[in-house]
């Protein structure tokens, strides 16, 4: 009922909701790894920040992805200890020929499909840094650490990252860059 | 670092790329009201069953199942819904008494074991893959509100000993705890909170129970939820619970059997999990 009332009182969440919905749910998607439960976590997320949202509407993208970032802790503690549900829309492995474009598609998954494979941990602060493009010490902030340990988890991720992605033929990124 | 930060940033570019097509359902807002109005009924809902059955005094016959009737409570067979909700209730609020084993299994084959000590708090949990142990778990709650979480993977080979703070346990659980679990305090929610039917007595496994039927509205993308609850018939502690969800995620069926413990020395044994020798520690990712 808090949540109907302020939302018809401040249209600022409303406002704040179209702004930050897609990059949130894409960071959600690479969270879980899953489209569906990133929805689902997003949702939740935003009823949770409405809910606060005297609290959070001073800096709403903060409040939200401190949210998002501990529910996507618990969801993949959830989830690993449920059997996963198949995808229903896998694509079988029949690719004829091999073109430029198929294989920066190839090297975009692998890395997606690489990146779910971290620790829940490693993989939250390799989003925030490199693809939230957020500061080590932003990064600390958010998720309740300090800078050190930041820095440790990044440096662990993306060595976990080029052994994943060297084992990966179709894939050139972890070979290129690896010094 | 320098070199670290080049390729997190190839990699960034190529996850931004990757999800560039990726946007939320038109209309967020108005599935967030929904949402919120959905949760409100489920707690209205959950009440209503309860506030009608005192009101006019509904009384059900435990006969065979699926024969319930309307009558006066005179016939020592004769219990209301109220009834059977204040025996399971008060049943698992006596659970601190033992260790619970919660025995489950899938459609799919796959299959859980775990164990949960209410008194204390700890869990175990045996998950099995194609028929192998594929990981064991333990929760250990420790001095401060937190908890450690011990757990090996058998598949890799590794083990992990996390610990996890109070405020971080004390972060709002999500949604996922709209389904009732195989641990007693989960079932004791859905029961003392959920739509509830007294189907009757039953003869499962040679145990003389009583059955019970909830209608839970878990609020993960929108499922239903059907749970039978099957409780032995003098003690009211849950013997078998089977829950049915469907939709796009998750569809499928659980099927749980209680094995109820003393809490012995040696049944407490099971929560002493330790690596196996030869296996890697991979606490943080090592």
């Amino acid at each position: 009922m808090e949540f109907l009332r302020g939302m018809r009182e401040d249209p600022a969440f409303e406002a704040f909701v179209e702004r930050c919905s897609t990059p949130l749910l894409r960071t959600a998607y690479l969270l879980t790894g899953d489209r569906g439960h990133a929805e689902d976590l997003l949702q939740v997320a935003l009823l949770r920040t409405a809910r606060r949202w005297r609290t959070a509407r001073e800096a709403p993208e903060i409040y939200v992805r401190k949210v998002l970032l501990n529910l996507s802790r618990d969801r993949i503690r959830r989830l690993m200890r449920r059997p996963r549900e198949k995808p229903l829309d896998s694509v079988p492995d029949t690719v004829g020929t091999i073109g430029p474009h198929d294989h920066q598609v190839a090297e975009r998954r692998a890395v997606v499909e690489a990146l779910a494979r971290l620790p829940i941990r490693q993989r939250q602060v390799i989003v925030l840094r490199y693809f939230e493009d957020l500061t080590v010490e932003q990064t600390a902030d958010l998720l309740k650490m300090s800078s050190g340990t930041v820095k440790s988890y990044t440096s662990r991720g993306l060595g976990r990252l080029r052994e994943l992605l060297t084992d990966n033929d179709n894939n050139r990124i972890a070979r290129t860059h690896h010094g | 670092m320098a070199d670290d930060d080049q390729f997190g940033e190839r990699l960034g570019t190529l996850l931004r790329n990757e999800l560039s097509d990726v946007y939320p359902e038109p209309g967020m807002t108005d599935r967030l009201r929904t949402r919120s109005r959905r949760n409100l009924m489920v707690r209205a809902g959950a009440i209503a069953p309860v506030a009608v059955a005192a009101a006019v005094g509904l009384v059900v016959a435990l006969g065979a199942a699926g024969t319930e009737t309307s009558g006066v409570n005179d016939d020592p067979r004769m219990v209301s819904v109220g009834y059977v909700r204040t025996q399971v209730t008060d049943a698992l609020d006596r659970s601190t008494d033992y260790i619970v084993l919660a025995h489950s299994t899938w459609a799919d084959n796959g299959r859980m074991d775990e164990w949960t000590e209410p008194a204390t708090g700890r869990r175990r949990i045996d998950l099995y893959v194609n028929g192998s142990l594929a990981s064991s778990a333990t929760e250990t709650p420790e001095a401060g509100g937190g908890a450690r979480w011990f757990q090996i993977d058998y598949q890799n080979r590794t083990w992990t000993d996390d610990h996890r703070s109070a405020a971080e346990l004390r972060v709002p659980v999500d949604s996922f705890q709209d389904f009732p679990a195989a641990d007693p305090m989960s079932i004791r929610e859905a029961v003392a909170n959920g739509s509830l039917e007294v189907m009757g007595r039953e003869t499962v496994d040679g145990h003389d129970t009583v059955r019970l039927r909830l209608k839970l509205t878990a609020d993960v993308n929108r499922l239903p939820v059907a749970m039978e609850l099957w409780v032995d018939a003098v003690t009211y502690l849950p013997y078998r619970e089977k829950i049915s969800k469907s939709g796009r995620f998750n569809e499928g069926t659980e099927s749980v059997v209680f094995s109820w413990l003393k809490r012995s020395p040696e049944n407490q044994k099971v929560f002493d999990l330790a690596a196996p020798a030869g296996f890697r520690d991979h606490t943080g990712g090592k």
